[in-house]
């Protein structure tokens, strides 16, 4: 009896859960549920420290809106994918690993995490794809027409992609980016644009034009300016402006290269910190103690790790996914310029590009060291960590190394975390 | 003025007060299940043993993964700086200094002046740490002293392959019952440990001379294995697991 009971009991606790599910996956893939939240947004009924975060919140909602909305034609693209080419062509794009990192920063990553682990996706895996894969599994992602996905930094993503696509039987364009930069290798990528520009016409029965394609890149080149400015600004000593804040930001650079909207957000952001300078000047505010350099991604779901630097008096003043490596856009040779910003990034080559690259944020940003996030599966990241140690130990520089994942919130112990941080910290005084 | 400095271990709590250069008393107790407890009775007998009151203290520092609970202290400061600067007075040509806790290994750089330049910790687990060799010398059912003694014995080893303590208790049990000598399964332990310090001391780099502190220091066996390894001369002080809480002491006289 007592053991029926006991069935019973879970059997309805699983048709809750499943029931649960059920709901929230249908509440999730309702358009409406984001322009009420775009409306509670624009009428101010939420605080943000920035006025352009507002707008970046405000255009986030819109993006997945627009993706959830039925019949769009949706493609499913890597982080380091271009994303000029679905401005250009008026069609939606969504990237799973930006997803994850949405559903960290509103604290559902285990919930997915488990779900993919559950079936057979290993925790060895970097949990931007594995946290994706539950998403995926649970179906709380908006359904794809077709996945695109880029070679270059994130190998982990073209095995994902390639996997993806034959789960829900979508075709599958690959961006192959060769190591080098030369003529042949440009060109090789711009091929590839072209057929995949040709791949996304017919999916989508609408055909490229010529100006649409030259707007994006004026847009994106636009961004690439206004970014710019947001960096100079970031190296004043009163700048309050940190990597915690930054990583809403990384939304633009993930999703928004091409869009007109981007660059607004980057122009407001640049004004509001003009005028937290000019307040921090005339207050005779205190600059930090340290200023540090933030290699890779901070921990995205709840953590206190940049709090907790910033209240022992370090700032990390700049991290290198904001760092604008590739040179200006020329609208007037689109695809020629979308290829080089691909094949310019600093971590795509060889390891002396990153070193290079750091050198620059290093002396750029004043910083009086540097912590590596080495992100738990993250193999083009965590790969070069013996190269940057001995390069910044002969720069005379310290670096910090802090092993954990940007995701998966299981793994993390504040109290290792903060001895290791004072450690630093006392060695930096 | 008599200053103090306390360090509250994952597994044991010491207190060194120095007044006048010298050391005025030295306690190290177990920090058992409450760390509140443990840091008011070594301070408790500290200051018996000095003959001082807790106001008398100019000031304290401390150190540990517990130096956030003593309510008393003036200053906090990491583990990683105070075994640094309390191997640094005991010896100031030391350059590296390994300290292997119960639950913390490290390898700390230090400059010429006893600064910390660079360290590096062990990850998450408490494999090769001072509670792993605690767990297997129960499965062995031998005593920290009977361990190093029984090391001595053999030049032969038995190699433990699991590095999760809970799966390596369970090897070590089922070595027992296939029936090889204690002693050859304790090199094995001993083995397992030195190579995981031997990992860290290569990744950071030993410079000049180095010293070891911490309980495990206490190991002879542990340090012996450990100099052949890395072939280089260990210095142990004399009570290796006051260090940190020295440190403490000494940064404490030097704030003032
Ligand atoms: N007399 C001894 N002989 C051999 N080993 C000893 C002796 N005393 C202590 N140890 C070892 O030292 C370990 C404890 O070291 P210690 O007291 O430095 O740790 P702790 O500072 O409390 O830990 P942590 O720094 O990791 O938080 C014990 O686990 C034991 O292995
Ligand atoms: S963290 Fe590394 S492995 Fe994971 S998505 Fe980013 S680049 Fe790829
Ligand atoms: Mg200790």
């Amino acid at each position: 009896m007592a053991h029926g009971l006991l069935k019973l009991g879970t059997d309805l606790n699983q048709i809750g859960k499943k029931i649960a599910r059920g709901v929230s996956r249908h509440i999730l893939h309702w358009p409406l549920l984001y322009s009420l939240g775009q409306e509670t947004v624009r009428r101010g009924l939420l605080k943000f420290p920035y006025e352009s975060k507002r707008m970046l919140v405000d255009y986030g909602m819109g993006q997945i809106k627009e993706a959830y909305r039925r019949n769009a034609v949706l493609v499913w693209s890597s982080a380091f994918s271009p994303t000029e080419l679905y401005y250009a062509l008026g069609i939606t794009h969504f990237s799973p690993e930006v997803a994850s990192a949405m559903v960290a920063s509103f604290g559902f990553q285990e919930m997915f995490l488990k779900e993919a682990e559950s079936r057979w996706w290993g925790r060895d895996n970097c949990a931007f794809h594995r946290c994706a894969m539950g998403g995926v599994f649970l179906d709380y992602f908006p359904r794809p027409r077709a996945f695109c996905a880029s070679t270059h930094l994130c190998d982990g993503a073209v095995l994902l992609f390639n996997n993806l696509a034959a789960r829900y039987r979508r075709p599958f364009f690959l961006l192959d980016t060769p190591l080098k930069q030369d003529h042949g290798a440009l060109n090789y990528v711009v091929q590839q644009l072209k057929s995949i520009i040709a791949s996304l016409e017919e999916l989508s029965g609408k055909k490229m034009q010529a100006e649409k394609l030259e707007e994006a890149v004026a847009c994106a080149e636009a961004a690439r300016r206004e970014l710019e400015e947001v960096n100079r600004l970031r190296r004043h000593p009163l700048s309050p402006f940190n990597t915690r804040d930054a990583i809403a930001y990384l939304y633009l650079y993930f999703n928004g290269v091409g869009s007109p909207v981007t660059p607004h957000i980057y122009n407001t952001l640049a004004w509001e910190l003009k005028e937290k300078i000019n307040g921090a000047e005339a207050a005779a505010l205190k600059p930090p103690r340290f200023r540090l350099l933030w290699l890779h991604m901070p921990p995205i779901y709840r953590n206190n790790m940049l709090a907790y630097l910033e209240g022992k008096g370090a700032r990390a003043v700049f991290e290198e996914f904001s760092h604008v490596y590739w040179e200006p856009m020329d609208p007037g040779r689109p695809l020629h310029s979308i290829a080089r910003r691909m094949l310019s990034h600093f971590g795509h080559g060889p390891v002396e590009r990153r070193l290079h690259a750091i050198k620059t944020m290093v002396e750029r940003y004043k910083v009086d060291g540097v912590i590596h996030f080495s992100h738990w599966g993250c193999r083009q990241n965590c790969g070069s960590v013996k190269a940057i140690r001995d390069f910044l130990r002969r720069e005379g520089i310290p670096l910090l190394l802090l092993d954990g994942d940007c995701i998966d919130n299981r793994n993390y112990a504040p109290g290792q975390v903060q001895t290791r941080i004072d450690g630093f910290l006392e060695m930096l005084a | 003025m008599p200053v103090a400095g306390i360090d509250i271990g994952s597994l044991s709590t010491e207190v060194v007060i120095l007044h006048e250069g010298k050391i005025a008393a030295a306690v190290i107790l177990p920090t058992g299940a409450s760390s509140k407890t443990a840091i008011n009775r070594a301070m408790g007998q500290a200051l018996l043993q000095s003959g001082f009151s807790l106001d008398a203290l100019e000031r304290i520092v401390a150190t540990g993964y517990g130096r956030v609970s003593v309510p008393f202290a003036h200053e906090k400061v990491t583990e990683i700086t105070c075994h640094g600067r309390g191997a640094h007075f005991l010896d100031p040509a030391v350059r590296t200094v390994i300290d292997i806790g119960g639950q913390d290994s490290k390898v700390i750089c230090l400059n010429g002046q006893g600064k910390v330049v660079d360290f590096l910790m062990n990850e998450k687990c408490a494999a090769g740490t001072g509670r792993f060799l605690e767990v297997m010398c129960q499965a062995l059912e031998v005593d920290l002293d009977d361990f190093s003694r029984l090391a001595g014995r053999t030049g032969k080893t038995v190699p433990i392959s699991s590095m999760c303590t809970v799966f390596a208790e369970s090897e070590v049990v089922s070595l027992i019952a296939e029936g090889y000598p204690r002693e050859q399964i304790i090199r094995g332990i001993i083995d397992s440990i030195v190579e995981r310090t031997e990992l860290m001391a290569n990744r950071i780099g030993i410079m000049g001379k180095l010293m070891m502190t911490g309980g495990v220091a206490k190991n002879q066996a542990v340090v012996q294995a450990l100099q052949e390894k890395l072939g280089t001369k260990i210095e142990v002080p004399e009570e290796p697991q006051l260090v940190g809480a020295l440190g403490a002491a000494l940064l404490a006289q030097e704030e003032m």
